[in-house]
């Protein structure tokens, strides 16, 4: 298997050399436009270069923006975004069937985003710990005035998504793919299980306690709405 | 129903997730209690946020850098490991390194020359001695049989003098 792997990779890499996307296979790539996933993967695995590209259409918004919501940094999170295309091209072969594809592409990427928290995490750490010796994880002060709905409604909007943004970089990485995957990706708790390899009532504890968390850091500018009839 | 139990339910509650009767029970605690109201209202406020974030879709070229990496085989640096240059670096230290053993394991091997006298027949002759050759960070000039190679002494490397006069031995080099 390994050495018809090998082939395949070699052969697809000529070809998306010698055949540039946009032409013909555009053309060829229109009626997989209406391919389930596994057909695709399927059918990238017997060599078809256009079903790559089709995965990527079709996962390369939600992979950036779910990797960028990850990790606050648009730059890295498209270079993340490829490593994730990089690896499915590389490993399609290990896909397991069992499994629906975005889950596996979702468990890659929230890989390469945990793992790129963590190297930030430890530079950081050695940075602050050398530069402000009483520097503790939870103390980055967020960067934001206290802008309730007042003058600027549209300012305020955008302060407070910043504010947020900054909150969710301080959370720690299982609180923060939690709460990414089901409040901005909106994925589901069985998918988000699946991909975290946990069950549903951890999915759920951590996604409570990524709300309290956040709540203690942004609580005086959340937005308070009168609440509706019970 | 308690306020721990309520918080705890709370995101089911929000889900809809509950049966019927815990969440009348959550429904009924809710509007007695202003804290737990508060909490709630902020757990909404939070997903109406995130919700609301704009998405960051992928650049316009991302096919094309994609075809070029992929093209080139190149996959991403892992993040812990040193840059390109620091590898060079790393390199290139280690190769002086094995260098100035090299030498010192053929002065070893070859006939030591009694001190002072010269020793033109191991074929290490007199050279310019930097003002300190034992300080890692200066250049020797260390001459070989044919032609003599100038190395920087690493920061490894600490390395003494038999004596100290024009004539320099790598007599003592210790890591």
């Amino acid at each position: 298997m390994a050495t018809d792997r090998a082939d395949l990779e070699l052969m697809t890499n000529e070809q998306a050399l010698s055949h540039p996307l946009g032409t013909t296979e555009s053309r060829v790539a229109a009626p997989l436009a209406r391919a389930t996933d596994n057909d695709l993967v399927l059918a990238f695995l017997d060599g078809s270069n256009v079903a790559f590209h089709q995965i990527v259409i079709r996962y390369k918004d939600p992979i950036t923006n779910y990797i960028n919501s990850m990790i606050n940094d648009y730059e890295m999170a498209v270079d993340l975004a490829q490593e994730t295309f990089i690896r499915v091209y590389r490993s399609a072969a290990r896909y397991q069937r069992k499994y629906q594809f975005s889950t596996w592409i979702y468990k890659i990427a929230t890989n390469l985003a945990i793992d790129e928290i963590r190297n930030r995490k430890r530079r950081g750490r050695f940075f602050f710990m050398n530069v402000f010796p009483n520097y503790r994880k939870d103390d980055v002060p967020l960067d934001i005035s206290d802008g309730r709905p007042g003058h600027d409604e549209a300012l305020y909007g955008s302060e407070i998504r910043s504010a947020l943004a900054q909150a969710i970089a301080c959370l720690p990485p299982k609180y923060r793919t939690v709460f990414t995957m089901k409040e901005m990706q909106e994925l589901s708790y069985p998918e988000i299980a699946r991909i975290l390899s946990t069950s549903e009532g951890t999915i759920k504890s951590r996604l409570h306690r990524a709300k309290m968390l956040l709540r203690e850091k942004l609580g005086h500018l959340l937005p308070r709405q009168e609440p509706p009839a019970l | 129903m308690k306020c721990k139990q309520v918080q705890k339910l709370l995101q089911s509650f929000i889900d809809d997730d509950l049966s019927e009767s815990v969440s009348r029970q959550v429904k009924s605690h809710l509007r007695r209690c202003p804290d737990c109201a508060a909490l709630k209202r902020d757990f909404e406020s939070l997903t109406r946020l995130a919700r609301s974030e704009p998405a960051r879709e992928a650049p316009p070229d991302f096919h094309h850098l994609l075809r070029r990496r992929l093209a080139q085989g190149s996959g991403r640096r892992l993040g812990w490991l040193p840059s390109p240059l620091a590898w060079s670096t790393a390199t290139a230290v280690i190769m002086v390194a094995v260098a100035m053993a090299s030498l010192l394991l053929e002065n070893r091997r070859g006939a030591r020359p009694p001190a002072p006298a010269p020793v033109s027949e191991s074929g290490i002759t007199s050279v310019v001695l930097p003002a300190d050759p034992g300080t890692p960070g200066t250049h020797v000039f260390v001459p070989g049989e044919q032609e003599g190679v100038l190395v920087r002494v690493p920061s490894t490397v600490t390395i003494t003098r038999t004596q100290l006069t024009q004539d320099f031995f790598l007599s003592e080099v210790s890591h």
